[in-house]
Order: structure tokens, then C-alpha cells, then sequence
């Protein structure tokens, strides 16, 4: 572009003032980045206390970080032209991101190799794979993951019922605006407050309503948080009754934006209610109800404030969720450096069981079209 | 195949009408071409035929059995949409044998009888592929394959046409016209465009505001439009409707308003000084004759010309075989034809005869 601008500069001088401009970019870049690595090394010598320069934080290197990203973005332009103000475009996130996400995941993993126990006056010890080992023996973590087998498996409940409401929503109905809000006043509650209203609250056994209710329907001990299946049940119907709305109002719009056109057409093709469903309203659907649900395994899979509050994992560990025993483990036994090891495997096998559900998903959607 | 019986049937939204009782009657085999501009409510008298809107008032029977208040699945008719509606996650086979599927037949049954309708539209080579794998003119195709697969009693099209480019339209219009020679099945065909109505239709419906203005055969209103706004909508380019006065004493003739003489060939009786319309098609005028008019635009297609003129104040139109090569704001002489003149009442509309 900016050469068909500038035809009064010759070809020679063009290419000429270009390599001045790459040389002077590589030279800043180089300059930064060994700024960068100085400033890293004395505040790794400082820390250590090999040499004592007085640094009071680690905010330099902070702010070397800060200019060598500067720097970074500045380089891209002047050695590669306009492919490098693209890249300008992009980098400031990516350094964010390299800042903000993949830097503590890092320094987290770590961690996860350390004993720390903040209540240890020993501090931070690094100890190999310990942790790790640990963590394989850990029944109470394996009880955890197999909880969440459950917890998964419930989302395919949810979006079956989050669908039939949908589909009732989308219907003419009558007073279908008021019915829209109403559906959707869970999801605006904070799942703690949910946990206390109802779990603690109203489902408590000896005075809740809902206990009492049962009492009179004919239920002697309506305990709904004494065997492990009631207990993982009334976990999963009060998690439900915050995230189907999410689940519905997906749907819904999904719904709404069928062509009313294939719908008639299947009507007058001669399509049952059901059959039209089956035929046309659910494979037209299948990209949104993929959507939905892998967006609520994941969200399932990070399940925690129910559970810590109204069962705090128990009975026996039955409505345990690796979220809720990771928190336990952080904040009941201050125990860091287990607990990190244990978020971060766990990351590791969420990334993992994402990755297999999306390729699934989009392998069975192309041979579904 | 059926005859179809549409009993003064209306459509209102609350207190909004949108159809005043219309009574169309439909012979068995007949295609019948409903038109009318935009909002005039033929889409939604299709689509109560089809079941899709139900009824306000009226009946419709279809083989003199009453269908009000039948679901579309069991009047046995077949529908092709503006849009196709498709079903996009079928094959084209899949999409025409549905109806067939929902019946309940035997796959055998379905195959067969997708492959013979594939045949008729020269579809047998995409009934694997799916409707996005298509062209404009394949999809539209396969939307009209899906109905004849049935062997419906009646045919209903919504505009089907309308998605396709001109030249595609011209060569659908042929096809679909020799489609229902072969089924001679009823047909019911709603369009905006008057030249489909002309070349597809055994008769013409036309509509305005929810009313039926006219009903014959395409020649018939050609011919003989029972008042201005038929005149004015079929043909094209549409009839000169000039406004003035009759003259019946003597011999007759007509005044417009400006004072300018048009020939007559005969007048109503009685209608002595009655305000009118002098309605006029642009290709009934001959060049030369005592009329004149300024020349405005000329616009020419190589085998004939269109004059825009002025004739007083009022703006007409003139077609020709031959080349005219007049200049701009001269005066070209163009007289109607006497014989082939429509005479209008001046307020009502209505044609005098």
C-alpha cells in the first residue's frame, strides 16, 4: 500500500530504507529480550539471596515483561511491514493471554510439586512426584471422579427436560411471556443462595417444608441427604433446577429460528406432531442441543457450591465432586501443594474429555448431514 | 385428483378483515391462478386451503366434502412453497419419499415411486445429494417432487417461482404448465406476476384487498376486464385508462379531460356526457391518424418499440412493430384502434357495455 503512496521514493532507496528499518526492529527486539533475561536473572539471584541487589518485589521483572511485549509488537511492524501490523493486531492478546493464563498454569504445575501447607511453618519444600503418587491412592479423589461420571450423565436429564420446555415455550401457549421469566428466575439466583434456601432450608428434615410435605404424603423418614443415591439425587435435582433455564433458553432460541416454512411443510406432508419432532424439529436442532450440552458438561464438571454447602461432599462421599474435595482440601487442610497437583490433573483430564466430546461431536455431525 | 369448492370463505384478524368472502369454484383437473398484487390475501386463501390458517367464516370442500376443519395431513393435498422448504438434513430422495414415509408405505413402495417422480423432472442423478448440493432450478425441482410423489387430490403452489432468475422462470413456467397436461390434476397456483397467470392458467383469480375482482380465462380478461383495476393489471405493458367524458349524440366519440377527441366505435346507451375512462392497450394504437401526443421516451426492444407520450396532461403508452424514430417532445400521431376500445365508468370503475 504504502509503496504505490510513495512513488517519489526509488525502488533502491525503498529497499534500502526497508532493511534499515528490519535491522533497527531486530536490534530493538534483541535489546528488550535480553533486557528481559537480565531483569529475570537478578531477581532469581536476589530471591535466592546470592546477591544482594535490594529488590523489594518482583514488580521489574513485571515491568520488563511489559516492555519486551512493547518491544515485541513494535518489531513485528518495522521487520515485517504490513504482515506485521497484522500480527499487532493479534499479539497484545496473546500476550495477555501468555500473561494472564498460561504463565500460572505453569508456575501452578509447580506448585502441584511442592509440599506446602500454609499451616506448616516449613514453608513451601519441593518434593518430586510425592503428590503425584499420593493423588493415584487417593480413594477419596477416584470416589470424586466417579461422582462426576454421575454428574455428567445427569446433564442428558436436564437437556431433555430443558428441551420439552423449550418446545412448551415455543408453542402458543397462553401467558407465554410471563411463563418465560418465570422459567428463568433460577438461573438468576447465585447457586449458593439456592443451596441455603432450598437444600438447607427447605428440604431440612425434621421442620423443611418439602420434608414436611412428605411426611404427610406418606414418606416416614424423608431424609433427603442420608443414603448416598438420595442424597447424589437431591444434589443433582437442586443443580437441575438452577441450569436447565440456561439449558431452555438455548433451546428456545434455537427453536425460534427454525424455518416455520420446513415445519409446515412437514405438515402437510402429513407429519404427526411426533413424527414432525422426530423427523425435522430435533435433526435441525442437533447443532444447538450439541452446543448446549457440551457447554453444560463443562460447567458440570467445575460443580462445587451445592455441594460444599449442603452436603459438603458427604455421605460417606456420595455427592463428593472433585471441585468440592479439591476446595476441602485447600481450605480444610491449607494442604497447597496437594491441592494444586489435584486442580491441575484435573484440568488435564477435562481437556482431555472436552477434546474427545468435540471431536465426537463434530465427527457425528458431518455424518449426520 | 378433485374438484375444489372455495364458499365464501373470509379471513379476519380480530376486527381486521383480510378476505370478504371469496367464492372460486374448481373443476376437476382445472389450473387455477390466483394473482393480485401484494396484500391482496392470495397467499393466505392458499394457505387455507392447505389447512396452514384456519378459517374465519365460509367453507371448503374439497370432492363436495366440507375440510374447515381438517389438519392439512388429511385433505390429501400438496403444497410447494416459496422457499422450497426443503428439509435440509435429507437427501433429495429422502425429502420426496417423506410424505410417503409418514403414510406408513413400504420402502420398496417409497423407492419406487420417488424414482418414477425423479424421472418425470429429470432428478435421478441427485436423489443422493442433499438440497444445498443444489442449484436454484434443481431445489425448485425437488420441492415439486415431493408434491406429485403423493398423488395428491389438488396441487397448491405459493409463488414458486419468485426465487428463481428470469431465464429460469420462463423455462419452470413450461414445465410446470406440461406437468399438470400429464397429471391433469387440480391445481391451485398463487403468483404476483401477471404473465405467469397469463401463460399457466386455464382461469385467472383476481384478487384485490381480500376480494375477487375477476374470474375467466386469461383471454377473457385480456379481452374483456370487467373493470379498471383488471384492466390495469393484466397486460403489459398495462392499458391506457385516459380520463374524460362520452359523447353519444351523432355519432360517438370521447372527450378527455384536456378536450381531445378519441374515436369511438360505439357507446353505451344512455351514456350521453357520463364521466369515464377511455381504456386503451399500448399495442392497439396504430401509428398516424388524427390523434397526437407528445413524445417523452422512447424505448425500443428490437422487435417492437414502446412510445411513451402525453397526451394533454395524461401519460399513455404506445407499442409498435415498427421502428420509431421520433425525437423527443415532437409530436408523434397515434390513434387507438375504435373497435378494440374498453369504455369505464368514471367512478365506479365498471366496465360499460
Amino acid at each position: 500500500m504504502s509503496q504505490t503512496i510513495t512513488p517519489a521514493i526509488s525502488p533502491v532507496e525503498r529497499k534500502t530504507s526497508q532493511l534499515t528499518s528490519a535491522r533497527r526492529g531486530r536490534l530493538l527486539l534483541s535489546a528488550a529480550t535480553v533486557l528481559l533475561f537480565v531483569v529475570l536473572i537478578l531477581q532469581i539471584l536476589d530471591a535466592e539471596g546470592i546477591a544482594t541487589i535490594g529488590l523489594v518485589s518482583w514488580r521489574p521483572l513485571f515491568y520488563a515483561y511489559i516492555v519486551w511485549a512493547a518491544a515485541l509488537c513494535a518489531a513485528q511492524v518495522m521487520i515485517r511491514g504490513e504482515a506485521g501490523q497484522r500480527a499487532a493486531f493479534v499479539l497484545p492478546a496473546v500476550l495477555f493471554t501468555v500473561a494472564m493464563v498460561v504463565f500460572p498454569t505453569v508456575f501452578g504445575l509447580y506448585i502441584a510439586f511442592t509440599d506446602w501447607n500454609l499451616s506448616a511453618a516449613a514453608g513451601r519444600r519441593f518434593n518430586g512426584l510425592d503428590n503425584l503418587r499420593s493423588l493415584f491412592a487417593d480413594i477419596y479423589f477416584w470416589n470424586a471422579l466417579l461422582n462426576m461420571v454421575y454428574y455428567v450423565l445427569s446433564v442428558l436429564v436436564q437437556y431433555a427436560i430443558a428441551f420439552g420446555l423449550a418446545l412448551l415455550l415455543n408453542a402458543e401457549i397462553k401467558a407465554r411471556k410471563f411463563f418465560r421469566v418465570a422459567f428463568l428466575l433460577p438461573l438468576m439466583l447465585s447457586p449458593v443462595a439456592v443451596s441455603w434456601m432450598i437444600g438447607k432450608s427447605l428440604m431440612e428434615y425434621r421442620f423443611g417444608p418439602a420434608a414436611t410435605l412428605a411426611r404427610h404424603l406418606g414418606w416416614d423418614n424423608p431424609a433427603f441427604f442420608s443414603t448416598p443415591w438420595l442424597a447424589r439425587t437431591s444434589i443433582m435435582a437442586m443443580d437441575a433446577w438452577v441450569s436447565i433455564p440456561f439449558m431452555m433458553i438455548l433451546l428456545l432460541a434455537g427453536l425460534q429460528a427454525l424455518p416455520t416454512e420446513i415445519k409446515e411443510a412437514a405438515k402437510v406432508d402429513g407429519a404427526s406432531g411426533w413424527q414432525s419432532f422426530k423427523e425435522i424439529t430435533f435433526p435441525l436442532m442437533l447443532p444447538v442441543s450439541m452446543t448446549v450440552i457440551i457447554l453444560r458438561i463443562i460447567f458440570q464438571l467445575k460443580l462445587a457450591d451445592i455441594v460444599i454447602n449442603v452436603t459438603a461432599g458427604g455421605p460417606g462421599g456420595a455427592t463428593d465432586t472433585v471441585s468440592s474435595f479439591i476446595f476441602r482440601e485447600y481450605r480444610d487442610r491449607s494442604n497447597v501443594g496437594y491441592g494444586t497437583m489435584l486442580a491441575e490433573f484435573y484440568l488435564v483430564i477435562i481437556i482431555i474429555f472436552v477434546a474427545l466430546i468435540l471431536k465426537g461431536a463434530s465427527r457425528w455431525m458431518q455424518r449426520e448431514n | 385428483m378433485a374438484s375444489m369448492n372455495i364458499v365464501n370463505v373470509g379471513k379476519a384478524y380480530g376486527s381486521l378483515t383480510v378476505i370478504h368472502g371469496v367464492s372460486v369454484e374448481i373443476p376437476d383437473g382445472e389450473f387455477v391462478v390466483l394473482v393480485g398484487p401484494s396484500g391482496c390475501g392470495k397467499s393466505t386463501l392458499l394457505r387455507m386451503v392447505a389447512g396452514l390458517e384456519p378459517i374465519t367464516f365460509g367453507d371448503i370442500r374439497i370432492d363436495g366434502k366440507v375440510v374447515n376443519d381438517l389438519p392439512p395431513k388429511d385433505r390429501d393435498i400438496a403444497m410447494v412453497f416459496q422457499s422450497y422448504a426443503l428439509y435440509p438434513h435429507k437427501t433429495v430422495a429422502e425429502n420426496m419419499g417423506f410424505a410417503l414415509k409418514m403414510r406408513g408405505e413400504t420402502k420398496a413402495d417409497i423407492d419406487a415411486r420417488v424414482r418414477k417422480a425423479a424421472e418425470i423432472l429429470d432428478l435421478v442423478p441427485y436423489l443422493a445429494r442433499y438440497p444445498r448440493q443444489l442449484s436454484g432450478g434443481q431445489r425448485q425441482r425437488v420441492a415439486m417432487g415431493r408434491a406429485i410423489v403423493r398423488d395428491p387430490k389438488v396441487f397448491l403452489f405459493d409463488e414458486p417461482l419468485s426465487n428463481l432468475d428470469a431465464k429460469l422462470r420462463v423455462q419452470m413456467r413450461a414445465e410446470i404448465k406440461e406437468l399438470q397436461r400429464r397429471l391433469a390434476t387440480t391445481m391451485i397456483y398463487v403468483t404476483h406476476d401477471q404473465v405467469e397467470a397469463m401463460t399457466m392458467a386455464d382461469r385467472i383469480v383476481v384478487l384485490r384487498d381480500g376480494r375477487v375482482e375477476q374470474i375467466g380465462s386469461p383471454l377473457t380478461l385480456y379481452d374483456k376486464p370487467a373493470n379498471t383495476f383488471v384492466a390495469g393489471f393484466i397486460g403489459s405493458p398495462s392499458m391506457n385508462l385516459i380520463k374524460g367524458h362520452i359523447r353519444a349524440v351523432g355519432e360517438p366519440f370521447f372527450v378527455t379531460h384536456e378536450g381531445i377527441r378519441l374515436p369511438l366505435a360505439r357507446a353505451p346507451s344512455g351514456s350521453d356526457g357520463k364521466p369515464a375512462y377511455y381504456g386503451i392497450r399500448p399495442e392497439h394504437f396504430t401509428l398516424g391518424g388524427e390523434v397526437s401526443a407528445e413524445v417523452t421516451v422512447v424505448e425500443s426492444t428490437g422487435s417492437e418499440t414502446q412510445v411513451f407520450a402525453r397526451l394533454g396532461q395524461q401519460k399513455i403508452i404506445g407499442v409498435f412493430r415498427d421502428r420509431v424514430e421520433e425525437p423527443l417532445d415532437h409530436v408523434i400521431a397515434m390513434t387507438p384502434n375504435a373497435a378494440l376500445v374498453h369504455l369505464f365508468d368514471g367512478e365506479s370503475g365498471l366496465r360499460l357495455d
